[in-house]
């Protein structure tokens, strides 16, 4: 057993990379501070790229400067690591992932490119929520895991258990880790109810029920056990549970570097004992003891019983208590020189004369047992290798869980066995899976040939050149300056010889700026990003300067082989038609080494690598290509969704562009960012939790934008509306007669209208709120009704007329590539249209019909919708004096006199639903009937025009009498505020589902559905919450339910808020319940006062509380 | 040492009046004067503080509250007609002169300047992305141009003002509106000419009736619709499409 030492694995990784069968991609996954990053640490030491005492402590692994301060691992890193031993050569590619909440969408990306997982478990914690998540997401990504139980060091030092507690202690946390493992294996069996699954199951539970007759047989004799009748069967299950003498768990410390597995003390007692291997193997772990009857020693099963001490506690336990004992609690120096003979360990002399005895441990524990060997070993002898791609997973990768394989084209299927072949050659199909781009600075990158070459041919300046350049001048300065002193006889050729100086110096100078200039440009070239794309090659051999086809997250092969099915040839041209296709070319790959990067020329089938050149076409994650036929990979399946959403915006206004810039290149490095564009124009965030903000944060202020940036709670939208008059109050007590104390109007028409009569003419509106049914078809074809009511004017006979205030607000909903296609089919558009519009006419329509009563004809009055002539609210004319065209209808001119203010008042209308007197939100549900409206006669005007225009009124008298008078209309109502509702699912464990309820509960939020997941503990539960109220939700619910709950959080509708803003006691029930101050809070309020201060509007809130405690100046004045 | 006779003025039986304003109003020639908290008057005014109690000092009218003379009665009653003290403290609380208090004045700045930016903000756009600014982002910008409020002039004027003044600083424009105009077919040739000077056009058709659709400046409203609406006797039409015409926003504006 040979670990690569000294040399450095980079040269020989080239030569390892030969044969897939002998690479193992795995990752590192565990809860956060369980040692990940210690681990890979000792990993890393093994292959002498950091000193092996340096090994858990210098954390190689990190390397972003926040990673190291806050000492938590933030983005997963790749090493690749050569591990030798007789039977061969192996290439372990090692990603150590993150283990914080905040972090998990790393993992994920992390998971995508391995085949196999090392799942590290505190044996002090026990398993804990994040470590959950990751067998989680290990199981459904199909990857074989492993386990390595770490920090059995502080059950020693820390906790100071006995052996056999520690025994029982370990033993607890593996059943743990099983227990989740069966679960999780019980949850997908119950989730797929396909026949497969169920064939699988009843194997399954065959082959355990015969196993767990063979070991009750074996249990009750109490004979010692004839190994040879433990069949393979029993092996097969090692794909689901973790148990030490299969091999696939390794007991470590990182910390102190030390970590073996039982075969490795198999080995070690069978020579000692004189016994079998294979029984100590089996027996190791487990209920078995060890006697010593007649000088025979005998393996004995129920130690548990008999009280007698496992085998796992007197072979091996004991012994790593006594070196602990010796050398960190008894420190005699002579002690620990005798154990370090028995276990044939030298420690050096500079160790062993030093005080720190945690060094010496270190030492000790690693010449005996070390770590790297036993976890890789268990790594190469446990984990798929790169070539052994199971079908199941081929599959599994090519095609989502909701699509039937069978569906997708010929060419596709075929490239299955690609997958599970792992061919390298030449005629193989290419694919490579990017699952994230990282970001470096270009001067990180390996110093190579291309490197440069992209400098100079990519237009960045000629700075080479130049350089070149000055020399030769600088050369041929110098031969003139020589020439010129050797003539200095002749006075004429001195002062020419003196001009020329003079212009040589400049001509000098300006070389060196140009030089200088040269090298800034360079220095800037040099510290820009570079994205790499971090990326695994299934198939064939990716070279550099390869020309590979990039398919987006969405492309179909289906659509593409179709097109292309007739011509064989490929042609560029039609490839650029696809939107999710592009050809893109290799321009370095890279071997990742944890902070270095190493270059190669090219990667063949199974190794993880880094890819420069497409930043240009990769988001966040693409698959490579060489064939069309390619499906995209499946989506990751993230652990975490982004939910704490933060608007960012820079200090100084002039640095916008930089922070769009910023913004565009984060979205491209992280893959569980958001970024957006409010229609308020503030630029939005969305991140998966606080620290990950803030790392966010700092990425944008250091590296994107390079800008100073501030972070604020995002604007949340309301909207306005009214309800129809209630006829209890809050204690459901009627309003009505004597009840009523306080009358809340002053106006004295039943129905709220408001009559004005005054230069301008007479008016009289009423708002009604509309039937919820109708504002929901509104809301719904919001892109139908502006096609309609877009202007007032335009109507659906007559769509042909190019107005293009409609395709202004057709862009929000159509693709822009669509509205290519509809201005070009505009004919066929409109018929499509047409029918759209009658159909939701019609339906409209019904809807009133149902309402009924005053609603009966009021499809035909629409004048107008609103805001934007495509909003929720509704204007109806009701002017008997005046006739006018509904919207449906073409429109029509008409000599009334109101009709040259017609578009004034339908402007008016637009103002006032744009924004409501609430708090100067948009309005929604809201009807405003125009009962009458006649203009003042016109005093100064002849007859003869009297039906043109009356001179004296203009048109922005008109829209600031409809707009106040509308809203003066809304306001006799009882006005509500609408709140954006967001959707939230959560599942947690039954033991914290009450805090959770109690934490929905104080933000207003509502539990709409909870249940117990069958087959598991964790319930599932679906509750309503207001946006409002969602700062910083996930992370009270986090802390409140010690990490368990993860909610997701999607917009799902708007929902009036029924609270009057305006409430005070109106009944005498009221009043003596609530009192005459009515001091509770009020959460309308609340939040119509928060939207109008940061809006700078009025609000009723007195400055100061109490006059008399205002602090008087001084006491002595 | 004191003189003869008189109270002798000591600090301690000194009154001072520091948590006090006055409200006074001149009736008849005559001064009176109220004593309200600091703080209070506005909000009195306002209807959000509805106890008397905790706005008036004590329901006393004064000829001069500093000196603390109290109004005789028969002067009340020759100038309000009444000599209810509280009745008539309520009518100068309404209409009496006051001293605006450093918190009152304080919150009035602060919800001027807010208010002035959200006009900005509403009313312009970044040209070179056509999308809007956010209220806070012109706040700093207003602060950048050590912007001071003027208390005597509207917040709509100053807003236009503020904008003048960024555009130097900040790349700002007002957001262009769009109209849709349709002039008779007799006049559009002429009126073509004199529109074409304000509005960028984007589509226009003679059917036979000119139909322009096109952006402008809203300052121009009202020129525009003189100049058509007069020559054409009230046969053209103006009429807005949409009030603030910029790009669209959204997840897929940055990716």
């Amino acid at each position: 057993m040979v670990v690569g030492s000294g040399g450095g694995s980079a040269q020989r990784v080239p030569r390892l990379m030969g044969n897939p069968a002998n690479i193992r991609n795995l990752c590192i996954m565990a809860h956060v501070d369980h040692g990940k990053t210690s681990l890979a640490d000792a990993l890393v030491a093994s292959n002498g790229l950091i000193n092996q005492r340096q090994a858990g402590r210098i954390r190689y692994m990190d390397s972003h400067k926040e990673e190291i301060e806050r000492g938590i691992t933030m983005k997963s890193s790749c090493v690749s690591l050569a591990y030798s031993r007789p039977d061969g050569d192996y290439l372990v590619n090692l990603i150590d992932s993150p283990g914080h909440v905040d972090f998990s969408s790393e993992v994920s990306t992390a998971v995508r490119l391995c085949d196999g997982a090392i799942i590290v478990v505190d044996v002090v914690e026990g398993v804990c929520a994040q470590t959950k998540v990751v067998l989680r997401q290990a199981w459904l990504e199909d990857i074989r895991p492993v386990l390595v139980l770490n920090k059995i060091d502080r059950l020693v030092l820390e906790t100071k258990l006995s052996p056999l507690d520690c025994y029982y202690h370990i033993a607890q946390v593996l059943e743990q880790v099983n227990a989740y493992m069966g679960e999780l294996y019980n949850t997908t069996l119950l989730g797929k109810s396909s026949t497969e699954m169920e064939r699988q199951k009843t194997e399954r539970e065959r082959r355990a029920s015969e196993r767990e007759r063979k070991v009750s047989e074996s249990m009750t004799s109490d004979t010692p056990i004839n190994f040879a009748d433990w069949g393979i069967e029993t092996t097969d299950d090692s794909d689901l549970y973790f148990s030490p003498e299969l091999g696939n768990v390794v007991f470590a410390s990182a910390y102190d570097g030390w970590g073996f597995s039982i075969h490795h003390f198999a080995n070690l007692l069978s020579a000692k004992l004189g016994m079998n291997k294979e029984v100590l193997n089996k027996t190791l772990w487990g209920d078995y003891y060890i006697t010593s009857k007649g000088g025979e020693k005998r393996i004995m099963s129920g130690a548990r019983d008999k009280r007698k001490n496992p085998l796992f506690v007197t072979l091996i336990l004991e012994n790593l208590y006594k070196v602990y004992n010796t050398v960190m609690v008894q420190k005699d120096k002579k002690e620990v020189e005798k154990l370090s003979d028995v276990l044939g360990v030298k420690i050096p002399m500079t160790v062993s004369k030093s005080t720190d005895h945690r060094n010496k441990l270190n030492f000790l524990m690693n010449g005996w047992l070390p770590l790297a060997p036993a976890v890789l070993e268990m790594a190469v002898d446990h984990l798929p290798s790169a070539s052994d791609i199971s079908e199941e997973r081929a599959m599994k990768l090519m095609c989502s869980a909701t699509h039937r394989f069978d569906s997708l084209p010929q060419q596709t299927q075929e490239l299955k066995q690609a997958f599970i072949s792992c061919s390298r050659n030449e005629t193989a199909p290419i694919i490579v899976y990017v699952s994230k781009m990282f970001g470096v600075q270009r001067k990180n990158l390996p110093q190579d040939q291309s490197g440069r070459a992209a400098f100079t041919g990519g237009g960045g300046g000629q700075g080479m050149v130049t350089e070149e350049d000055l020399l030769a001048r600088r050369e041929e300065i110098r031969r003139r300056r020589e020439t010129t002193s050797c003539h200095d006889g002749s006075a004429t050729e001195l002062s020419l010889s003196e001009d020329e100086v003079a212009e040589m110096k400049r001509k000098h100078e300006q070389l060196l700026e140009d030089k200088r200039k040269a090298e800034e440009e360079r220095q800037k070239w040099l510290e820009e990003e570079v994205f790499i794309a971090f990326a695994r090659v299934f198939s064939g051999t990716l070279t550099v300067g390869q020309k590979v086809y990039v398919l987006g997250p969405k492309h179909d092969p289906s659509t593409v082989l179709s097109h292309l099915s007739e011509d064989k040839e490929i042609d560029e041209e039609e490839i650029k038609n696809f939107k999710h296709i592009h050809t893109c070319e290799v321009n370095g790959l890279y071997l990742m080494l944890g902070r270095e990067l190493e270059q190669l020329e090219c990667a063949p089938a199974g190794l993880v690598v880094g890819i420069t050149g497409l930043e240009g076409c990769v988001i966040k994650s693409a698959t490579l290509s060489s064939t069309l036929a390619m499906p995209a990979f499946t989506e990751l399946t993230l652990g975490a969704t982004p939910i704490l959403r933060v608007a960012v915006e820079t200090h100084d206004p002039r640095d916008l562009p930089k922070l769009r810039a910023g913004l565009k290149l984060l979205n491209q490095a992280d893959p569980c960012v958001q970024v957006a564009l409010q229609s308020s124009g503030e630029y939005v965030i969305v991140t998966a939790g606080e620290i990950h903000l803030q790392r966010c944060v700092d990425d944008l202020q250091e590296r994107y934008a390079g800008v100073p940036i501030k972070t604020s709670d995002p604007i949340v939208p309301f909207r306005e509306t009214i309800i129809p008059r209630p006829t209890v109050d809050r204690l459901n007590e009627a309003i009505e007669g004597e009840n009523v104390n306080v009358r809340k109007t002053d106006n004295n028409d039943p129905l709220g209208a408001v009559e004005v009569n005054g230069r301008l003419g007479k008016l009289t509106v009423r708002a009604v709120p509309l039937p919820s049914s109708v504002t929901l078809l509104l809301q719904q074809h919001e892109d139908m009704v502006s096609l309609v009511g877009g202007t007032g004017t335009t109507d659906s006979t007559d769509l042909q007329d190019p107005a293009s205030g409609k395709e202004g607000e057709k862009e929000d909903t159509l693709q822009m590539q669509d509205l290519a296609k509809a201005l070009e089919n505009r004919q066929k558009l409109n018929r499509e249209a047409v029918t759209a519009i009658a159909q939701l006419k019609s339906s409209l329509d019904k809807a009133f019909q149902e309402a009924g009563g005053e609603w009966k004809n009021a499809i035909n009055e629409i004048w107008s919708f609103g805001p934007d002539g495509r909003g929720p609210n509704i204007l109806l004319n009701r002017i008997p004096a005046y006739t006018r065209h509904s919207v449906w209808e073409k429109a029509t001119t008409s000599d009334s006199p109101l009709a040259p203010y017609d578009t004034s008042f339908v402007t008016g209308f637009q103002m006032a639903t744009k924004a409501g007197p609430l708090c100067e939100e948009p309005m929604m549900g809201v009807c405003f009937v125009v009962e009458d409206w006649s203009l003042a006669p016109a005093t100064n005007t002849g007859p003869s025009e009297e039906n043109t225009r009356t001179v004296n009124i203009s048109s922005g008298q008109i829209i600031s009498l409809s707009k106040d008078n509308l809203r003066k209309a809304f306001e006799q109502q009882c006005q509500r505020l609408v709140c954006a509702m967001y959707s939230c699912v959560i599942s947690v464990t039954s033991e914290v589902v009450g805090k959770m309820y109690s934490v929905i509960g104080k933000r207003q939020g509502r539990v709409v559905d909870g249940d117990i997941t069958e087959g598991s503990t964790s319930w599932n539960v679906t509750a309503y919450l207001p946006v409002v109220e969602s700062m910083n939700f996930a992370n009270e619910l986090r802390k409140s339910t010690s990490g368990e709950a993860m909610p997701q959080l999607v917009f799902s509708h708007w929902e009036v808020l029924d609270i009057d803003p305006f409430w005070e006691p109106q009944t005498t029930e009221e009043l003596t319940h609530w009192g005459e101050k009515f001091d509770s809070a009020n959460v309308a309020r609340k939040y119509i006062n928060a939207v109008r201060k940061r809006k700078g509007l009025a609000i009723d809130e007195k400055i100061v509380e109490f006059a008399e405690k205002q602090r008087t100046l001084s006491k002595n004045k | 040492m004191s003189r003869s006779g008189g109270k002798i003025f000591t600090p301690t039986n000194q009154i001072r009046l520091t948590n006090i304003a006055v409200v006074r109003v001149k009736k008849a020639g005559k001064r009176f004067e109220i004593a309200c908290y600091k703080n209070k008057v506005l909000s009195w005014r306002q209807k959000v503080e509805k106890d008397l109690d905790e706005v008036l000092q004590s329901e006393t009218v004064f000829t001069n509250v500093s000196k603390g003379q109290v109004a005789k009665k028969e002067e009340l009653l020759k100038c309000f007609k009444t000599e209810d003290q509280r009745a008539i403290c309520l009518e100068i609380l309404e209409k009496g002169e006051l001293q605006v208090s450093d918190k009152e004045r304080h919150a009035n700045q602060e919800a001027s300047v807010k208010e002035i930016a959200s006009i900005v903000s509403d009313k312009c756009i970044n040209p070179e992305t056509k999308t809007p600014y956010t209220v806070s982002m012109i706040e700093s910008a207003m602060r950048d141009i050590h912007f001071s409020l003027n208390p005597k002039r509207n917040n709509k004027q100053q807003a236009l003002d503020v904008i003048k003044q960024l555009a130097p600083v900040i790349p700002i424009q007002r957001a262009q509106m769009k109209v849709r105009m349709t002039i008779p077919a007799k006049e559009a040739k002429k009126l073509r000419e004199k529109v074409s000077q304000y509005i960028t056009i984007e589509s226009e058709a003679f059917e036979p009736d000119l139909n322009l659709v096109g952006l402008i400046d809203p300052g121009h409203f009202r020129t525009l619709e003189e100049a058509i609406i007069g020559p054409t006797k009230g046969r053209a039409t103006i009429e807005v499409l949409t009030l603030k015409e910029m790009t669209d926003t959204g997840d897929s504006a940055l990716t």
